[in-house]
């Protein structure tokens, strides 16, 4: 699964970002990153548990308001997959002092837009406003926080169901755009909140009613499981005080639990093929990792990075200098409040899938017997800290990096203890993780092939059904 | 790495810049709000201007100092002639640009790149229609040694003959792969429709021009780039402008020769609808482009876009997204030339819902002349904030400066042009002008024989049938 920009720093910084790194700055520019590292604010706990932050940055005239919902497609009750997102789409829908087709309508003629996403975890909003919008924006999502589920219009419920419908169809359709989904179905058992791909399987889609939000709303949308970002061109004082007057009226109610499960069992080596609409022979290799906020995250990080780097990274050495035919080599890795997953990919025209595979293996040994050479270390380092200054450029990032941290690690300021976790990684670390973590036998092995060459896949592989 | 499930597409990449700038809307009375929302035109400060300097071989030099983060970008784009450029030195253009701003792939500067990486500098490359840039990232402390070890690299020529069979190998390999992916298809058919062979923009290369192309065609291609007066240098961040204009000016303070920037014509009239065919497809693909004409278009163009289409509650996301559910997304995308501009409005759709769609597009064409002061001033309000949003960062901050030089556009004059008041009817008028069916170009990639009925039934008639292969190579 991917890991976002909403609420993961890490892959964004490692991924997004194409930078790359090496030793740590001299003197002059340790002290500066050092000084930069910082999003000061103010944080407040109201009284129904609902966290608000403000940052000031006056860079632009623009303020963000990032409001960060812990509930995701893992609460999606059994039997209604998709409840969490499509209830993500009828938020903009109206609310009791909101009319349809108002919210977008009302933002967007004073100067603001809105978007937001759903993951397994969470659901993260994100309103761009000019200062003259705040009071708009801060009724616009008060009002819906407050008042969602008990405006559910059966017109506007059908129309959204109908456009996740198309997202889903429109996603699922592109060549690979599948695959994602269907090797998370494949790592985690069905019993598995991460299991089920966050727009839901079409039947529940098409089975789902509106009062199936409702409940998902009641439940979930609490005040407690909220954390707000204000960002940008305000005062301080006078945001924190306005937000306060519009959240601090709705009254608590307890949060539903989070799901807290025992580690999902290991994929124990299985091998699987998916027969798409595709032209070219792609193989994954995946493996379950650790979850947010664990020890060994930033190795694996850090040795998915060496693998799979464009310029130096092990496979990718391997494509330019050594002309084995890979069409594209990539890596990553994705760390989720249950668990978190590793994944190779490696694709290619003609070349038999088994030959990539021996190469990733001999990459994998050779990672695990010799890890990363001093200069290799050296770029991540300083890739890392230069990476992480750049993630403080856009506003709508600063404000998600908070809320980040405060789901995290407690605080909305950890930017400086996050990069120092990448910096302290060793080469021992690396080798560490890749022996304890990386092993042939506790791994998933993912054929995806055209429909008409399912002789394609890697001998042993079991179709796996993906509608 | 996208969110995994979204409300709505966010633009990216390459048109981060148009894709800031061009977006749209509509409000009907009953949509507005039940107290006064004023466009904040008075809280649009426009995008800061930069100090503007020229070296002393012609190349000029856009500053702006900034000191709250520690980091500098750098922005060098060179201007382009795309008139006198053959459909091979677009090859090798696009071979170039395939290094993604790795010259690993191309010249032996894998010492450099270390070096860069040990820095925390970072190097990309940037192809449009007008310029070639390329772009450096680098934390302060080590901007001077990243820069000069990337103008030491950019003005090396050696190119290694491997590396080229290898990006000519993935070249010829995306080609191929084009067949099987409607959205390419969608993109080089409505090229080659709305720009003819002969035209400056319709040059495309061919699997032949990539397989011809050599090491000397990519040298010469550097050496025609590399010219004082079609240079352009945006520089942002953390540093001091006199000492940064003497650093700019020690290495590329030689760069001299070129010519003038080039103004390109417009294409031909539209009204072609061009349906290429794309078997067993179960969903269809529709793009729409509209040209826009006249010294002025800049503001006028960017309206008509944003009303249209973009935003949650334009037109047409409005009508077949949020009331129909027929689409996920209906984008928008708005390129500007100097005296012309073209927009794209492009959705996918359930190949039996088509007629459906497409018949509401071309309703709300036909209804254009008639809009509604409410429209026009929330379309007006998002160009306002997308237009101070790259103000954010250096990098948006640069590649703005340059797109608006590429153009002719200075930054104050830009600034002017959004702000000018436009009267309703006059874009009314211009809209009606733009939006009829004689100035519009169609594209629909899907399964022909499903489409064919349903388009006509909606009012639709194709003029051409494509193949992909058609669509992809032109023959």
């Amino acid at each position: 699964m991917t890991t976002t920009l909403p609420i993961s720093l890490v892959p964004l910084v490692l991924w997004v970002l194409a930078a790359t790194p090496a030793m740590k700055p001299d003197q002059a520019g340790s002290a500066a990153l050092g000084d930069s590292l910082h999003l000061p604010g103010k944080t407040v706990f109201l009284r129904n548990g609902m966290a608000i932050t403000v940052h000031e940055d006056h860079r632009a005239p623009r303020i963000v308001m990032h409001l960060l919902v812990r509930a995701g497609a893992a609460q999606d009750p059994q039997g209604v997959t998709g409840t969490a997102h499509l209830l993500e789409h009828m938020s903009f829908t109206g609310s009791a002092s909101v009319p349809a087709g108002a919210f977008d309508a009302w933002l967007e003629a004073a100067g603001g837009e809105s978007n937001a996403w759903t993951e397994h975890d969470y659901t993260a909003y994100s309103t761009v406003f000019p200062p003259g919008a705040l009071h708009l924006a801060l009724v616009l999502e008060s009002d819906r926080l407050a008042t969602l589920g008990y405006s559910q219009d059966p017109s506007a419920f059908r129309a959204q169901r109908q456009i996740v419908v198309a997202e889903r169809s429109e996603t699922f359709g592109l060549p690979h755009g599948r695959d994602v989904q269907a090797l998370n179905a494949a790592l985690y058992p069905e019993s598995h909140p991460y299991h089920h791909p966050v727009l839901g399987w079409r039947q529940d889609l098409e089975n789902m009613s509106a009062d199936s939000l409702t409940s998902f709303w009641m439940k979930h949308y609490t005040p407690a499981s909220c954390s707000l970002v204000l960002a940008g061109d305000l005062d301080t004082d006078h945001a924190l005080d306005a937000a306060i007057a519009r959240f601090g009226s709705i009254p608590a109610r307890e949060p539903a639990p989070a799901p807290d499960l025992a580690p999902p069992p290991s994929p124990g080596g299985q091998r699987m093929v998916l027969l798409d609409n595709v032209a070219d022979r792609t193989l994954y290799l995946a493996w379950l990792t650790v979850p947010r906020g664990h020890p060994d995250e930033p190795a694996l990080a850090v040795a998915a990075r060496l693998l799979t780097d464009s310029s130096w990274g092990g496979l990718a050495q391997m494509r330019i200098f050594r002309h084995f035919p890979f069409n594209k080599v990539q890596g990553w890795t994705s760390f989720r409040r249950l668990s978190g997953e590793f994944v190779l990919r490696v694709s290619s025209s003609g070349r038999p899938l088994s030959h990539l595979l021996r190469a990733v293996d001999g990459e994998l040994e050779r990672l695990e017997r010799r890890g990363p050479t001093q200069d290799q270390l050296a770029r991540l380092r300083a890739g890392f800290s230069s990476a992480y200054l750049r993630a403080l450029e856009p506003l709508e990032d600063r404000a998600a990096f908070i809320n980040d941290c405060l789901v995290t690690w407690g605080e909305p300021d950890c930017m400086a203890r996050d990069l120092e976790r990448y910096l302290a990684v060793s080469a021992q670390d690396i080798r560490g993780v890749v022996g304890r973590y990386l092993d042939v036998d506790s791994r998933l092995l993912l054929s995806v092939v055209p429909g008409r060459q399912p002789g394609a896949a890697l001998a042993g592989s079991r179709v796996l059904e993906f509608r | 790495m996208s969110p995994e499930s979204c409300r709505f597409r966010p633009m990216s990449g390459l048109l981060f810049l148009v894709a800031c700038l061009w977006n749209g809307g509509i409000c009907t009375a009953a949509q507005a709000p039940p107290f006064p929302v004023q466009v904040h035109q008075d809280l649009f400060r426009g995008l800061p201007e930069p100090e503007l300097n020229t070296l002393s071989g012609g190349a000029r030099v856009m500053l702006l100092a900034r000191d709250d983060l520690p980091l500098v970008h750098l922005e060098l784009c060179f201007l382009r002639d795309p008139a006198t450029e053959s459909p091979r030195t677009r090859a090798a253009m696009q071979l170039l640009r395939a290094t993604h701003g790795d010259p690993l792939n191309l010249r032996d500067g894998a010492a450099v790149l270390r070096q860069l990486d040990l820095l925390g500098a970072s190097l990309h490359t940037w192809l449009d229609d007008l310029s070639f840039s390329f772009q450096l990232d680098s934390p302060s402390w080590s901007f001077a040694e990243a820069f000069a070890l990337f103008t030491g690299l950019l003005k090396q020529s050696e190119a290694f003959p491997s590396a080229l069979r290898r990006l000519r190998r993935r070249a010829l390999e995306q080609g191929r792969l084009s067949l099987d992916t409607p959205g390419r298809l969608l993109l080089l058919a409505e090229r080659r429709a709305v720009f003819p062979a002969g035209h400056p923009l319709g040059r495309i290369p061919a699997a032949s021009d990539f397989r011809s192309c050599s090491p000397s065609d990519l040298q010469a291609l550097l050496a025609d780039l590399l010219q004082g007066s079609s240079a352009w240098i945006a520089l942002t961040g953390d540093f001091h402008s006199s000492s940064a204009l003497a650093l700019l000016e020690s290495r590329l303070g030689d760069l001299s020769g070129g010519g003038a920037v080039p103004v390109i014509p417009p294409p031909g009239s539209g009204g072609q609808v061009v349906l290429v065919d794309h078997r067993g497809s179960r969903r269809s693909r529709i793009l729409l482009s509209l040209l826009v004409e006249g010294d002025d278009q800049l503001q006028r163009a960017e309206l008509i876009s944003r009303i249209l289409a973009a935003d949650f509650s334009s037109r047409l996301n409005r009508l077949l997204r949020e009331d129909a559910g027929l689409v996920y997304e209906m984008d928008t995308h708005l390129e500007t030339f100097s005296g012309f501009s073209r927009i794209r409005y492009s959705t996918s759709v359930e190949t039996s819902q088509t007629g459906e769609a497409v018949g509401i597009i071309l309703r709300e064409l036909g209804g254009m002349s008639d809009l509604g002061a409410w429209e026009l001033e929330r379309a007006r309000a998002t160009m306002l904030r997308d237009a101070v949003a790259p103000a954010d960062g250096l990098s948006p901050l640069a590649a703005t400066f340059t797109w608006l030089a590429a153009r002719g556009i200075s930054v104050g004059e830009y600034n002017q042009a959004l702000l000018e008041p436009l009267p309703l009817e006059d874009l009314a008028r211009t809209a009606s002008r733009v939006c009829k069916p004689g100035n519009a170009t169609w594209i629909i990639v899907g399964d022909r024989e499903e489409l064919e009925p349903q388009l006509e039934a909606a009012g639709l008639f194709p003029t051409s049938l494509w193949s992909a292969r058609r669509a992809v190579t032109g023959e």
